[in-house]
């Protein structure tokens, strides 16, 4: 038969190499198999080699995956493995494969109750998830203001990332060590950070708006716990924005952004910088350009600087996030599709 | 043995196991991690590199793979990846396949273990469990109870 014609020695990285699909269907090949097509080892090596080829699509009542390489379309939702009720679902990052979430309260907003809060480690793929003890000092948090969730690759850690508004307005600063297993408090970092941190070279991103005009970009390093400032693109690209976001396309840093005023040539478009080289001012370039009106961007999002760029493929396709947790799928030659 | 031509490129000899001589440029043969690190530890110099556990079938596909990849800038990406489609077209079967990732292994050439991984990988992404137990020659060692379990659990991968 052929099964001696295939190369046995290398299975697992003919594996790695696989769509999701394929690789949940296979896990009922044998009993070996299954235990490691869910096993760590399989997605460490998984995740260096195809990091961008499936979405997980989160809604308060569950999750599917949207797997972008064979068909668009969502798959069946499924719910959540969690003890919780499936309400107040807030993504904090996901890295690896493994996503982190909020369960129990809501993160945005003046609600925010920590002692409500639970915060779990999950692997979708698997369903294994993991509960994480809660921040220090619960009682007096107000709104949590900046997240996010990644890998310190020289300690072989994970960490999380929570800073939180007092009811003092007082700002703390908090991170969770996967190994330690416990949560520390330390030095704030930047003026005005906001939402999901994007995880680059180890480092969590956000935009520092500072004062009006300027387009500051700090990263926090999750090894050494330290913040720094990356360069954001020249002010000769950016003259005039009125929006600039910053995102992350394959493995470099974006900006994404436009005018709202009719008057400025270009206003009718979304433009996207990218940073070629991490970290080095001169790297930043015009990417693409896409149409408001050619790509129907303008009728399926109102503003377009809710969108995050999340992907562009070899043939120009581009995944935009919107606000909520919608999906668009962008032919940056043509038309638009809401996934 | 180490040559110059004209243009001061450096020339590498690298001998096959059935003892076949290839002569190519190094920066050709240094794609080759294994080969890199022979040359910088000097084993160029004197004579030929051997290689012991590839052919001189399977070494001249590997350097025209090594020789295309060498000369393309990253502008040429589409091109090369056209190139990539045809080079492993020809190599399409299971034996050639097999012989390539073998040697891409042995050799360290990244780009090459995954193109050929991603195709051999290709070739089984629409089978059936059943299918692909019968191609690996694995045995099926669910209970059908055990069998009906994890098929639920990953029901979406048969819708």
């Amino acid at each position: 038969g052929m099964g001696n014609c295939f190369p046995v020695d290398f299975v697992e990285e003919i594996l790695a190499h696989l769509p999701n699909k394929s690789i949940m269907r296979f896990r009922c090949v044998s009993k070996e198999w299954s235990s490691y097509l869910v096993s760590d080892e399989f997605y460490k090596l998984r995740f260096t080699l195809r990091p961008h080829e499936r979405l997980l699509k989160l809604t308060d009542s569950g999750f599917s995956f949207i797997n972008y390489e064979d068909s668009l379309i969502p798959s069946t939702e499924q719910s959540f493995p969690f003890k919780k009720p499936n309400k107040l679902v807030d993504f904090i990052g996901s890295c690896d494969g493994l996503v982190c979430l909020s369960l129990g309260c809501p993160l945005h907003g003046r609600s925010f109750d920590s002692s409500k809060q639970e915060l779990v480690l999950w692997n979708p793929c698997t369903g294994i998830h993991r509960e994480m003890p809660k921040l220090l000092d619960v009682a007096d948090y107000r709104e949590a203001r900046a997240f996010g969730f990644g890998y310190a690759p020289a300690s072989c850690d994970y960490k999380i990332y929570i800073r939180v508004i007092l009811q003092s307005q007082e700002e703390v600063t908090q991170i969770f060590s996967l190994k330690a297993n416990s949560w520390k408090k330390i030095k704030n970092h930047g003026e005005n950070l906001r939402g999901n941190g994007l995880l680059l070279n180890g480092a969590l991103h956000w935009d520092d708006e500072g004062v009006f005009g300027a387009h500051n970009i700090i990263a926090f390093d999750l090894e050494k716990e330290e913040a720094y400032d990356v360069p954001s693109p020249p002010l000769y690209l950016l003259r005039d924005v009125q929006f600039a976001m910053v995102g992350i396309i394959g493995d470099c840093l974006c900006m994404h952004g436009g005018w709202y005023d009719t008057t400025m040539p270009n206003y009718d478009a979304l433009h996207i910088w990218i940073m070629k080289e991490y970290c080095v001012q001169t790297s930043w370039v015009p990417l693409i350009k896409v149409m408001y009106d050619e790509t129907g961007l303008d009728g399926c999002c109102y503003d377009a600087s809710d969108m995050v760029p999340q992907f562009i493929n070899n043939n120009g396709y581009m995944l935009m996030q919107g606000e909520g947790g919608d999906v668009y799928l962008i032919d940056t030659q043509s038309e638009c599709t809401h996934l | 043995m180490s040559i110059t031509t004209e243009n001061n490129e450096k020339m590498i000899t690298l001998m096959s196991s059935d003892g076949e001589e290839f002569v190519v440029e190094e920066a050709v043969a240094a794609q080759s991690q294994t080969i890199k690190h022979l040359i910088e530890d000097g084993c160029s110099t004197e004579g030929s590199i051997p290689l012991p556990n590839v052919t001189g079938r399977v070494l001249s596909e590997v350097i025209q793979y090594c020789k295309k990849h060498s000369s393309s800038d990253d502008k040429e990406e589409k091109e090369l990846e056209a190139w990539d489609a045809e080079f492993v077209k020809a190599a399409d079967d299971h034996v050639a396949l097999t012989d390539l990732m073998m040697a891409a292994n042995f050799l360290d050439i990244k780009g090459l273990l995954d193109l050929v991984a991603q195709t051999l990988a290709n070739m089984i992404t629409g089978k059936s469990p059943e299918e692909v137990r019968r191609m690996w020659n694995i045995k099926n060692d669910f209970t059908p109870e055990e069998a009906e379990k994890v098929r639920k659990e990953n029901q979406w991968a048969f819708e």
